[in-house]
């Protein structure tokens, strides 16, 4: 087996037995987009593209940010960490696997919430494509780079608020990009450089971000 | 020929040098006895020849088939069984090892009742027998053990010698860090003083 598939099931694993770790950022998802329809003025029906589409990509970031939170914390711990910085020459194909299932486990929930989130708000049907596959991209960098934000704090506890305040910065260009791709969308012309460039940074994150956490991870054992 | 060959390697804490230019040949058979009052540096220099921590200055080499390692933390996740602990450990390492071959291991250790059991709801040395069965499961020939007394009872102490003496036999060598000394013979010491 290799490692990916090992870190990948191990993670899945994990988050079964934490089923709270993904219900969680659900709920929030639920709950938030609910509360948004509710109270706009004139109703759901009164929401127009934009704000539905600007409060589904926020929601979704927030969501995701919550679930990342915890990445490698209890594997820090426990001493798992050691043990697989000291067994492991390159942990960059572990820290694929295990933001992959991190993704399925936290995301992949969350974006089968989006079309109950488009109904709240009343989006225009034609949008739920673009929308649905942008975010599938802006989950994926979303994940990694809360991950990265999980890994720079390990052994902080309480890191939440120092979280915030690194990955934001990092997630507002991709939330840019994919709001800016859905609200411009035209079915002349479905595929704009917004979207493409979103998925372009998702494929970097994915080649590139692993890198950057495995380095992290090795660091965080140094003290 | 040698398992293990330290050559002028550079020990830090914090940036403070706990040792310097320390040098070390392993050969099939030793027991080494890292000793020293708190602070020392034992368990930084077992970090180091884990490769946890990266060396600096010097160079540490296994000749052999590889280590493993038994921290101060058990590193077993707490929500995993015991049994899916040990197979998580064995491909961590890259070893195939057979669900019966656990089962044996965790019989010896009398943990074989408890396998399906979330490490968890287990009690300190229970946590601790657990941990110590990785060096049984994976095929090593240096151990390199942190302190492995702690919250042990007699019965598992008696299983870490038996199993330390078998390793030896076999040709394997160790190098435990510990305040408690073993009490094995032919044991090589290493005393670390507080800078």
């Amino acid at each position: 087996m290799n490692a990916f598939v090992i870190a990948f099931n191990r993670t899945l694993r994990l988050g079964w037995r934490h089923p709270l770790d993904s219900l969680n950022p659900m709920a929030f998802f639920i709950i938030v987009t609910s509360l948004i329809s509710l109270t706009i003025e004139g109703g759901p029906a009164a929401s127009d593209n934009a704000l539905a589409i600007a409060v589904l990509w926020v929601v979704l970031l927030l969501s995701t940010m919550m679930a990342s939170g915890s990445a490698f914390a209890q594997d820090f711990e426990d001493g798992t960490l050691e043990q697989m910085v000291a067994q492991q020459q390159s942990l960059y194909v572990t820290v694929q696997g295990s933001v992959a299932a991190r993704w399925f486990i936290s995301s992949f929930p969350l974006l089968a919430l989006v079309p109950l989130g488009a109904w709240m708000l009343n989006l225009d049907l034609q949008l739920w494509g673009i929308l649905f596959l942008s975010l599938i991209a802006g989950s994926v960098v979303f994940t990694f780079f809360g991950v990265l934000g999980a890994t720079l704090t390990l052994g902080i506890g309480r890191n939440g608020v120092l979280l915030a305040l690194l990955v934001l910065p990092l997630y507002v260009p991709v939330l840019l990009l994919g709001v800016g791709a859905c609200q411009r969308y035209s079915p002349e012309e479905p595929f704009k450089f917004a979207l493409i460039g979103i998925f372009a940074i998702a494929t970097a994150a994915i080649t590139f971000l692993p890198f950057a956490i495995a380095a992290l991870l090795r660091v965080s054992q140094e003290y | 020929m040698l398992l293990l060959t330290v050559s002028a390697l550079l020990v830090e804490a914090s940036e403070r040098p706990l040792l310097v230019d320390f040098s070390l040949d392993v050969e099939p058979g030793m027991l080494i006895e890292v000793r020293g009052l708190n602070g020392a540096g034992k368990t930084t220099l077992l970090r180091y020849l884990a490769g946890i921590r990266r060396a600096h200055q010097g160079t540490i080499d296994y000749h052999g088939h590889g280590f493993a390692y038994v921290g101060q933390k058990p590193g077993l996740n707490t929500s995993l069984t015991v049994m899916e602990n040990l197979k998580w450990i064995t491909q961590n390492a890259h070893q195939r090892v057979a669900e019966a071959d656990l089962i044996d291991v965790l019989a010896d250790l009398e943990m074989k009742s408890r396998r399906d059991t979330p490490v968890g709801s287990l009690s300190a040395g229970q946590v601790r027998r657990c941990g110590l069965a990785c060096l049984r499961v994976l095929d090593a020939e240096m151990w390199l053990l942190d302190e492995p007394l702690t919250s042990l009872d007699a019965s598992a102490v008696d299983w870490l010698k038996e199993s330390l003496s078998a390793h030896r036999t076999r040709g394997g060598a160790a190098i435990v860090a510990t305040h408690s000394t073993l009490n094995l013979p032919d044991t090589r010491f290493i005393d670390l003083k507080a800078p």
